[in-house]
């Protein structure tokens, strides 16, 4: 009797500390590296956020899809956490969904030209936010993944899991895997921004990256290490042909490129040093597996070294951006000053002035004459 | 002995079922579905639309940012207007007394608010007058009209400015100080859990969501990282309520919140898809939508406005437009509920009587909101010893002021507020369940406040609302009254 006492004192204690647990400290780190608390986005039992009468939602989520889930907290004006805004404010390493959602009108040599917002990012279908499917593409540029499947969680394992989980014999999760933090004794950090795996199927490890934030400016960036092409090639396989291709990945060392990175100020300028020479339009990956070199990599100002390589985030950005293919800066226009979307465009769109670039003035920064920041690597200007 | 325990087991059992679930308040409050704000080709299509009501003349405005236009609508939910060109990067809209229009605009680290007259034709910038240089930075994202001033928030760093029609600077409030002690108590929280330095560097990147002022001046937000939504009166006291969860009632991400003439609080749920309704005294009610294809259903609800009549407009994702519920509030209840505190009021000072050792009641004093230097004007909480806030309720004639909160000593004997000091006493008594905790500005201590209990059913009827479908044809309902 006294042994089932105690039994039921020290269930109660657990049970206690369970919830102690669960409830305390969930705000703020929703998903702290793994996985989050089931309710944030299932509704489990087809209850009012979900109802039978209406649409049931197969996987019982509190959006109409995937991504929607992901965006009840991810959208939003300003910076933070957010990853679609009405104004093209949220300047993440990532990029705005935004420019998914407008278009702009210009003239060329060629007469009219209407810009293509299924170009401008990847094309996750959020119903309840206004993103479709990606209206050319049928399958990933590429690879054969198809469109009509992308979301969020095609890129992101929203539970968290690395290697498979817990269920897979990994080491349970302590810390997220994109600050940099050391794991208590016994268990892991979860994948840099939760990426999936090779065992959430992709084709690859998750990248190795550690940031300070969630804003992306010269001074405080991610800090990526190794493993970025080499996972994007899960989807856009023949994009990382290296034999055909612009080289990308982790052989791809800058070798002579780098000192072209660090002397190249801007067009016509090569005063430079290695170490201010960095700026977060024109990424590479640090070789680096370690953490705490990578966090302390993040607010660096130095360029690369001849043993650092070029990536698919050297040109491109993740979620979107305000150029065609997804690139970091307008590759369609000879000076990036004259280029699209242009500041009637920004405004027209209801985007924030200066939002293209994340708050540079291109003029300013970089000169009226500024070309192709292709030329930061190969100074062809 | 022990069939003797069972019966009177059983019996307390039954008597337990007898009296059914505890919901006194909820029966007073219903909410049905009326329509979608419409024109005559149908439901306007809107995403997060801005929403301002204009009281005097029951027409609410629907800013769509990603349509670039503003639509005016009448009392029957119908179009009467459209404008908006030249005002593609409108944030914001509120409506003045007179039918004023004021636009907010926001550029790169640049915000400005715009006249517009009742036709939607620009009048004037309005620029800001005598802004502290300390505020230099402030880029507004909100903005609200509340009698005669205007109340432009940062959502981002936590600011908020309150100017005149004209612009002149009457008062800040750094709201990111004024949570500090709730912010502080996430971080403890976390500090608990595990020792990480990052997740409480995120405590930096807290921002608000909601915002609205009542008509006695409190500023009401929501914070969707802490679950919470907050009330801060002008005199500088900070009450928090709400819970983070799943269940009718909780908090999933908060996003719009107003306040209706009789101090009933409405809060908006993107992840529950919901509305919820709370009591002056942050006392849940009732909550409606619930995400689905049905026309009384929500769909990721942000932006909420409420006019006299207690029609309740929810801005929704999903293009979905904007939806017009009615609330009523029945009077009986309400009656109630003022019962319930005059009672409360009894039994706090009864209590205060009979415990020698207690304190003095100590009346909170407004925030000297007159300072000569604008810097001086910024304000934050005001540093006290534990405080222990009670629900105030004072019966006038008029509607609005039938709940207010106590400020000042000169309230005197008619209020059912008061601040007492203690010395870690806690007292559960009269403090809504839904109340987390009250935060003493000091931080020095907090109160919180047991969780359980008197959660309404999900059944709509334990609950005491109903959702009526009145989705028939409203627009030839408008043409009969017309």
């Amino acid at each position: 009797m006294k042994n089932r006492k105690g039994a039921m004192v020290h269930g109660i204690a657990v049970l206690a500390g369970v919830l102690i647990l669960t409830l305390g400290g969930t705000a703020l780190a929703f998903h702290g590296g793994g996985v989050a608390h089931c309710d944030g986005c299932h509704s489990m039992h087809n209850s009012p956020e979900n109802p039978v009468e209406g649409t049931p939602n197969s996987l019982l989520l509190k959006g109409s899809d995937p991504s929607s889930t992901c965006l009840n907290c991810h959208a939003g004006d300003g910076g933070s956490y957010h990853i679609l805004s009405s104004d093209a404010s949220n300047w993440s390493p990532g990029g705005d969904f935004f420019w998914l959602t407008q278009s702009y009108t210009n003239s060329n040599w060629s007469g009219s030209v209407t810009s293509d917002p299924d170009n401008m990012g990847h094309n996750v279908i959020a119903t309840d936010y206004g993103l479709t499917v990606d209206g050319t593409n049928t399958t990933a540029p590429g690879g054969t993944f198809t469109s009509s499947g992308l979301g969020c969680d095609s890129c992101h394992d929203p539970h968290g899991q690395v290697n498979g989980g817990t269920a897979n014999g990994e080491l349970p999760i302590s810390v997220s895997g994109s600050y940099g933090e050391a794991p208590a004794p016994s268990t892991i950090a979860g994948n840099y921004r939760l990426l999936g795996d090779v065992e959430y199927g992709l084709a690859a490890p998750a990248p190795i990256a550690v940031t300070d934030g969630f804003g992306e400016t010269d001074v405080s960036h991610p800090a990526y290490g190794q493993g970025m092409s080499e996972w994007c090639a899960s989807c856009h396989g023949e994009y990382v042909n290296n034999s055909q291709k612009h080289p990308s990945g982790n052989g791809e060392f800058l070798n002579g490129q780098s000192a072209n990175y660090n002397s190249y100020v801007a067009t016509g300028d090569f005063t430079g040093v290695q170490a201010t020479s960095f700026t977060a339009l024109v990424q590479f990956e640090r070789q680096e597996t370690d953490p705490a070199i990578l966090l302390a990599a993040t607010t660096s100002t130095a360029g690369p070294d001849s043993g650092d390589n070029i990536m698919c985030l050297t040109c491109h950005r993740a979620h979107a951006s305000a150029f065609n293919n997804i690139t970091r800066w307008d590759m369609e226009h000879e000076l990036l000053a004259e280029g699209w979307p242009t500041a009637a465009n920004l405004t027209a769109m209801g985007a924030l002035p200066l939002s293209d670039y994340y708050g540079r003035d291109i003029a300013t920064d970089f000169g009226d004459f500024q070309r192709s920041l292709c030329n930061k690597c190969h100074v062809q200007d | 002995m022990t069939g003797r325990c069972f019966s009177i087991s059983l019996i307390a059992l039954l008597a337990l079922l007898a009296l059914g679930p505890r919901n006194p308040a909820s029966a007073g409050v219903t909410a049905s579905f009326r329509y979608p704000l419409s024109n005559f080709s149908g439901p306007v299509r809107s995403q997060w639309a801005k929403l301002a009501v204009d009281q005097e003349r029951s027409e609410v405005y629907a800013l769509n940012q990603r349509a670039n236009d503003i639509r005016i609508f009448d009392r029957h939910g119908m179009e009467i207007f459209v404008f908006g060109d030249g005002y593609s990067t409108a944030a914001d809209i509120a409506i003045g007394e007179d039918g004023d229009i004021f636009i907010l605009t926001t550029g790169y680290q640049t915000s400005t608010v715009h006249l517009l007259n009742y036709r939607g034709e620009h009048v004037s910038e309005i620029p800001l007058e005598n802004i502290p240089e300390s505020l230099s930075e402030f880029v507004a994202d909100r903005l609200i009209y509340r009698q005669g001033s205007l109340y432009l928030v940062d959502s981002s760093s936590l600011l908020v400015i309150v100017v005149d029609e004209e612009g002149f600077f009457k008062e800040a409030h750094d709201l990111k100080a004024t949570l500090k002690p709730a912010l502080d108590r996430e971080k403890r929280k976390q500090k608990a859990i595990k020792d990480s330095d990052w997740k409480q560097k995120a405590l930096e990147y807290v921002e608000v969501n909601g915002f609205t002022v009542d008509s006695q001046g409190n500023m009401f937000f929501t914070v969707p990282v802490l679950f919470s939504a907050f009330r801060l009166s002008p005199g500088g006291e900070l009450m928090e309520f709400g819970r983070a969860g799943s269940g009718p009632g909780k908090f999933g991400v908060v996003s719009g919140i107003t306040v209706d003439e009789m101090g009933y609080i409405y809060v908006a749920d993107r992840l529950r898809s919901v509305v919820l309704v709370f009591d002056p005294s942050f006392k849940f009610q009732t909550e409606f939508g619930y995400r689905g294809d049905r026309p009384s259903s929500l769909m990721v609800p942000d932006d909420l406005a409420i006019d006299r009549e207690g029609n309740i407009y929810v801005g929704q994702a999903a293009n979905r437009g904007v939806s017009v519920f009615r609330v009523v509030r029945e009077a009986a209840v309400h009656e109630e509920v003022l019962e319930k505190a005059v009672v409360d009021e009894a039994i706090f000072k009864e209590a205060a009587v009979q415990e020698p050792d207690a304190p003095e009641a100590e009346v909170h004093e407004a925030v000297d909101q007159e300072a000569d230097a604008p810097e001086a004007a910024i304000q934050q909480a005001p540093v006290k010893e534990l405080e222990v806030h009670v629900a105030v309720v004072r019966e006038t004639d008029a509607p609005e002021e039938v709940v207010e909160e106590a400020t000042s000593p000169s309230q005197g004997s008619d209020t059912a507020s008061r601040d007492f000091e203690e010395s870690g006493q806690v007292i559960e008594e009269d403090v809504p369940d839904e109340v987390e905790s009250i935060v003493d500005l000091s931080d020095q201590v907090e109160f919180t406040v047991d969780q359980g209990g008197d959660t309404p059913s999900t059944d709509s009827e334990k609950s005491g609302w109903t959702i009526e479908e009145d989705e028939s044809n409203h627009l030839e309902e408008s043409r009969d009254e017309e």
